[in-house]
């Protein structure tokens, strides 16, 4: 048969696809009924008596089914992305007759595909569900409602009960990995806390106290006058202030977010900056972090670990749902010290002649660069590549990158 | 690829069998069950593989065509296209892999079963059909089943087989309510096939002579006439004919089989006429002269007279072929005849004869207009041309006969004599069939009258001929069957050979030819006033089954089966009746009560639905400060719930997708004068949900607030507003 023919004919298909099993049927009943009504034919009244009979049970079996039912979902309501969180739905009834083949339908986002279908051969008076599902996506999300469907027996009526009491949150905390060496390590600054000083170029020290003297640390930085007093070499300590503070600024403008799903420009931005941020927090280093979506997120002046939930929950939050534009978000930073350490997102536009400014006032920047044609297809494996330009540490991130190993 | 489980290829097995079964009896199907179990077996082994099963499937194809041909030389289209059909269905089998494909397999029995509802005249089909609704049942929940496991997350989980049990014995009896209780209305019969069968009925010589006399009109008496009249009738010639009815035959009751003779389809029940006798000898009856006009068929119809509105249309099918095998048994008064022949003939007293010996399956139709005197059927063609042949008397008749005659119709008109005789006869004579089997001798009908009072029909009708002729009123007997048992079940009158009867008709001055009834127990075909439902029909079809039980062909065990099976079948019929007979009155009741006492009803709902509009916010109220106050301390969820729905009442419900903050936000900007009340619960709600960590949250401090809450009040919608949103399915 020639494809012509085929395609002249497809609106047979199309039709036998919009023809369900109940328009079937009832096409079926009223042309046994004619064929009955004419011919006067006991046993196809039969045949027609048992259709409706089948679709009389088929409607209302359904409606019934679902009385009574009630469903409670359990869970803990706060998790980290990647983690497996366990969901128990307890169904009940108080009906003698037990109900079948219910269908459970749950709306849950973090999973990643919007619903969820859980089907119950047979529910007595109380049964119970439980099932492990992994946080695939950070954010706060709406739960349900748990949606009850019934078409027991043959699907011909399904009807469905919303259960509105249902609806609940759940926070996924962004995942973030644990860093080997802070990346303002990668600076050219001399550093007093190793047995290696590197050649410091810019910025400024702060004196943190004194200690003994290592092999290697600069003659002029020895305090002659402790030395004296305690009988061996004792050097002044500095702490630069740029190792102490870091200030991560977020793109949240909403034509700025790349991808789909858990592999989006903001994903990985927001798993670097959660990843920093629990480092720099464990390792008593100041941590700001801005960002300007719908709402301005500007957390400020974090030290210690008791911030770590706070920091992951308004990672979590964060959404691109902003109209700022990056580059203005970042000129808002005028207050921060110049000598911060500076972590910035690149996503389409170049961000050159900013980042050259913000050198210029004596920020250690941090460019994560994201090449965005790569999250139009198909994430592939790869390594972050790393720059560095200048006195600039520059990353170039692919989607499917490993990011787990930039700073490693 | 969407897969078909196990359990359809179980169900589809029964599915098939039993549509095969149905449309192409036992016996004939068993090789279909054969190849309809393999075929499935090697769809199911070969779900998984991608090979092209396309050569076997066009074997099997290419050998229902091969059967298909000879089968058609011996039986008819119909029947060999269903054989085809049933040889596709195996093929279709062999590449069953999807849905489509499954369905286009129901349908196909579906054809199947509706060619066996159509031409099967047997209550077995009603077995065939159950298998067939319960497995299709079985197979489509089977089907639903498995649509939903493949959406499920988790798989691997067992059926709920009892369930489709319990709904198909809920469906049995729903469609058996619905058969037996819903009235049916008379068919259309559009398009309706007259006649046919596996055999064409046609001789040339008949023919030769029906075409010499063509251009004659076909008139009912036209041999009715005096020349033939005065002969004498020739009991030699009489009994080679096949022409004498004995008023006591010789049947031995132990090889008697009460086999099936015809089924009748039609609105009413008939007496199927058959040989008319003018004479009597005193044993036996006889034709004076049978002399055979040759009637011309053309296409395979014949009218008698002009068919007018009011007749309708009756099927005859031979099962068996009769004793008199030529004869085409109609109802009386008969305006076309259809008939699956070039040529038939008609003797003077209208019997109409077919050119051979009809054979099985062979069926012809009628259209037949009913005419009534006093709830008698009357003839149409009524002139009387030889009174004397219809008033002859055997020799040496009975003196004491004419005597009770003359008693019984003494006075009044030849109607009323007429009718008191057929009264008197039914009114104080037993039907019996013992007489059929052991014979009385001589004067038997002297027997029957005056001494033993109980017998057979022809002692009936033969009395009463006789006691009419006696008074001067011309009458003959009829030979026929009676076509009043109704099968409900298939919709088909069954005439057995027990239903074999002879009655009578009278000539009545001014009138013409009336049928009566003088055997007790039978009644002529009435009009029929009412609409019976089928359990009523049912029942009068086991009572019937029942009186002629002990001549059933039926032995040993199989008697026993069928008395079980009869016994089983009126039970579970009385019971539906019953139901359906309370029901009925039940819903009567209901519809009294409503019609009196609804309308009051009906404001007492309303005031009652207009007092809950008005202060049901206060009861909200109360149930949710209720609710709040029984929680514990940690249970702050459950008082977010609470509240939830008190706001929910007042028409701000919480919306899919919406976190405890943006309600929060929303109710805020409703009752802007709660707003820090709310703000407080709520972000109260969150960071206990979020931030269990947080412990600054008081429980005393959260549920006062949410009492706080509880005062909140709106205006309710209007009233008018609230009935459309009740009407447009919204809970509030």
């Amino acid at each position: 048969m020639s494809e012509e023919i085929i395609k002249e004919l497809d609106f047979v298909d199309q039709f036998l696809k919009k023809l369900t099993l109940k328009k079937s049927i009832l096409i079926l009943l009223v042309i046994l009924l004619l064929i009955a009504y004419n011919r006067g034919i006991a046993l196809i009244y039969a045949l027609v008596a048992l259709i409706v009979a089948t679709y009389i049970v088929a409607y209302f079996v359904p409606i019934y089914a679902l009385r009574s039912v009630k469903v409670k979902r359990e869970m803990k309501h706060a998790v980290t992305q990647g983690e497996s969180l366990k969901v128990v739905y307890r169904l009940s009834h108080t009906h003698f007759f037990p109900r079948y083949m219910v269908m459970l339908q749950d709306i849950l986002p973090f999973v990643g595909y919007a619903k969820n279908d859980f089907l119950i051969p047979v529910l007595k008076n109380n049964t119970s569900i439980e099932y492990q599902f992994i946080c695939k996506i950070r954010g706060e999300h709406s739960l349900g409602p748990i949606v009850l469907e019934s078409g027991f027996p043959l699907g011909i009526n399904t009807s469905k009960m919303i259960l509105k009491d249902t609806c609940d949150t759940v926070l996924v905390y962004p995942r973030y990995f644990p860093l080997k060496k802070m990346p303002l390590h990668a600076t050219l600054k001399y550093l007093h806390q190793g047995d290696y000083p590197v050649e410091k170029t810019s910025g400024v020290d702060e004196f943190i106290g004194v200690r003994e003297y290592r092999f290697g640390d600069p003659v002029k930085h020895i305090h002659w006058a402790s030395s004296a007093k305690a009988g061996e070499l004792i050097v002044k300590e500095f702490n630069d202030v740029s190792e102490s503070s870091i200030t991560i600024v977020l793109d949240l403008h909403r034509d700025k977010n790349f991808g789909k799903g858990e592999h989006t420009t903001l994903e990985y931005a927001v798993k670097i900056t959660a990843s920093l941020a629990v480092y720099a927090l464990e390792h008593n280093i100041t941590l700001h972090i801005y960002a300007q979506g719908k709402k301005r997120v500007a957390l400020q002046n974090l030290k210690g670990k008791e911030h770590i939930k706070r920091v992951l929950e308004v990672l979590a939050r964060v959404k691109s749902d902003g109209e700022q534009s990056y580059e203005h978000v970042i000129h808002r930073l005028s207050h921060v010290s110049g000598n911060a350490t500076l972590v910035l997102f690149q996503n389409n536009e170049t961000l050159d002649k900013t980042v050259t400014e913000l050198e210029q006032k004596g920020y250690n920047i941090i460019l994560c660069n994201f090449k965005t044609y790569s999250f139009k297809h198909v994430p592939t494996p790869s390594s972050v590549k790393h720059y560095r330009y200048h006195n600039r540490n520059y990353y170039e991130i692919v989607c499917g990158a490993n990011i787990e190993e930039m700073f490693s | 690829m969407k897969q078909l489980h196990k359990n359809i290829f179980v169900s589809l097995f029964f599915v098939q069998s039993s549509a095969v079964i149905a449309s192409l009896g036992f016996v004939h199907a068993l090789i279909y069950i054969v190849a309809i179990i393999w075929s499935l077996y090697y769809a199911y082994t070969h779900l998984e593989q991608q090979e092209n099963s396309e050569t076997l499937k066009n074997t099997i194809l290419g050998l229902g065509l091969i059967l298909f041909f000879p089968q058609l030389l011996m039986e008819s289209m119909f029947s060999s296209l269903i054989s085809l059909l049933a040889w596709l269905l195996v093929a279709m089998n062999i590449s069953l892999k999807t849905r489509r494909d499954l369905y286009f397999s129901i349908l196909g029995t579906f054809v199947l079963i509706l060619y066996a509802t159509a031409t099967q005249k047997q209550s077995s089909i009603l077995l065939y059909l159950s298998v067939y609704t319960l497995s299709s049942m079985l197979l489509l929940v089977h089907n639903y089943f498995n649509t939903l496991l493949e959406r499920s997350q988790i798989k691997h989980l067992s059926e709920a087989k009892t369930a489709t049990l319990y709904l198909s014995v809920i469906i049995t009896v729903i469609a058996s309510f619905i058969y037996l209780l819903v009235p049916r209305p008379e068919p259309m019969q559009i398009g309706f096939l007259p006649a046919g069968g596996e055999k064409y009925y046609m001789d040339k010589s008949w023919k030769k002579e029906a075409t010499n006399k063509k251009g004659e009109a076909p008139e009912q008496n036209r041999y009715d006439n005096e020349s033939l009249q005065k002969k004498m009738p020739n009991p030699a010639t009489n009994a080679q004919m096949g022409n004498t009815y004995p008023l006591e035959p010789t049947i031995s009751q132990k090889s008697f089989q009460n086999r099936l003779v015809f089924y009748m389809q039609g609105s009413q029940p008939q007496y199927l006429r058959g040989m008319v006798y003018d004479y009597f000898d005193g044993k036996q009856w006889m034709q004076t002269d049978r002399v055979l006009e040759k009637l011309l068929l053309k296409d395979q119809e014949i009218s008698f007279t002009k068919t007018s509105k009011k007749s309708k249309k009756y099927t005859i099918t031979v099962e068996t072929t009769p004793n008199r095998a030529k004869l085409i048994y109609t109802p009386t008064n008969i305006s076309r005849l259809y008939f699956p022949g070039s040529v038939i003939a008609r003797d003077k007293m209208g019997t109409l004869y077919a050119p051979h010996a009809l054979k099985q399956k062979s069926f012809y139709s009628v259209d037949v207009e009913s005419l009534w005197i006093a709830n008698h059927p009357k003839l149409r063609f009524s002139t009387l041309h030889n009174k004397t042949a219809y008033l002859q008397l055997p020799k040496n008749f009975s003196k004491k006969i004419q005597a009770l005659a003359h008693k019984i119709a003494n006075k009044g008109t030849d109607l009323e004599k007429s009718m008191a005789i057929e009264k008197y006869l039914r009114n104080n004579f037993n039907y019996s069939l013992e007489t059929v089997f052991a014979p009385k001798g001589e004067d038997a009908l002297e027997n029957f009258l005056f001494h033993s009072h109980y017998g057979h029909c022809e002692y009936f009708a033969s009395s009463m001929v006789l006691m009419l002729r006696s008074v001067n009123i011309p009458a003959r007997l009829v030979h026929g069957y009676n076509a009043t048992t109704y099968n409900p079940i298939t919709g088909f009158y069954e005439i057995y050979r027990l239903n074999a009867h002879a009655w009578v008709e009278a000539y009545i001055e001014n009138v013409g030819w009336v049928s009566f009834e003088p055997t007790s127990t039978y009644v002529l075909p009435q009009k029929k006033d009412a609409i019976n439902n089928t359990s009523q029909e049912l029942a009068a079809y086991i009572d019937t089954l029942k009186k002629m039980e002990q001549y059933q062909q039926y032995r040993g065990v199989f008697k026993d089966i069928y008395s079980y099976g009869l016994a089983v079948a009126e039970a579970i019929n009385n019971i539906i009746f019953m139901i359906g007979e309370s029901m009925l009155a039940g819903a009567k009741l209901i519809a009294y009560f409503l019609i009196h006492i609804g309308i009051y009803l009906l404001f007492l709902a309303l005031f009652v639905f207009y007092l809950w509009h008005r202060y049901s916010s206060f009861f909200y109220q109360w149930i949710t400060a209720r609710e709040i106050s029984s929680c514990q301390d940690e249970q702050y969820r459950m008082m977010h719930q609470s509240l939830q729905k008190l706001f929910a009442h007042y028409g701000s419900e919480l919306k899919t997708g919406e976190t405890p903050l943006e309600y929060a936000k929303r109710l805020s900007l409703e009752y802007p004068e709660f707003q820090s009340v709310i703000q407080a619960f709520y972000t109260a709600v969150d960071q206990k949900s979020y931030y269990k960590h947080m412990q600054d949250i008081d429980a005393e401090k959260m549920k006062s607030l949410a009492l706080k809450l509880c005062q909140i009040t709106k205006e309710p919608p209007s009233f008018i507003e609230r009935v459309k949103r009740i009407l447009q399915g919204s809970k509030f």
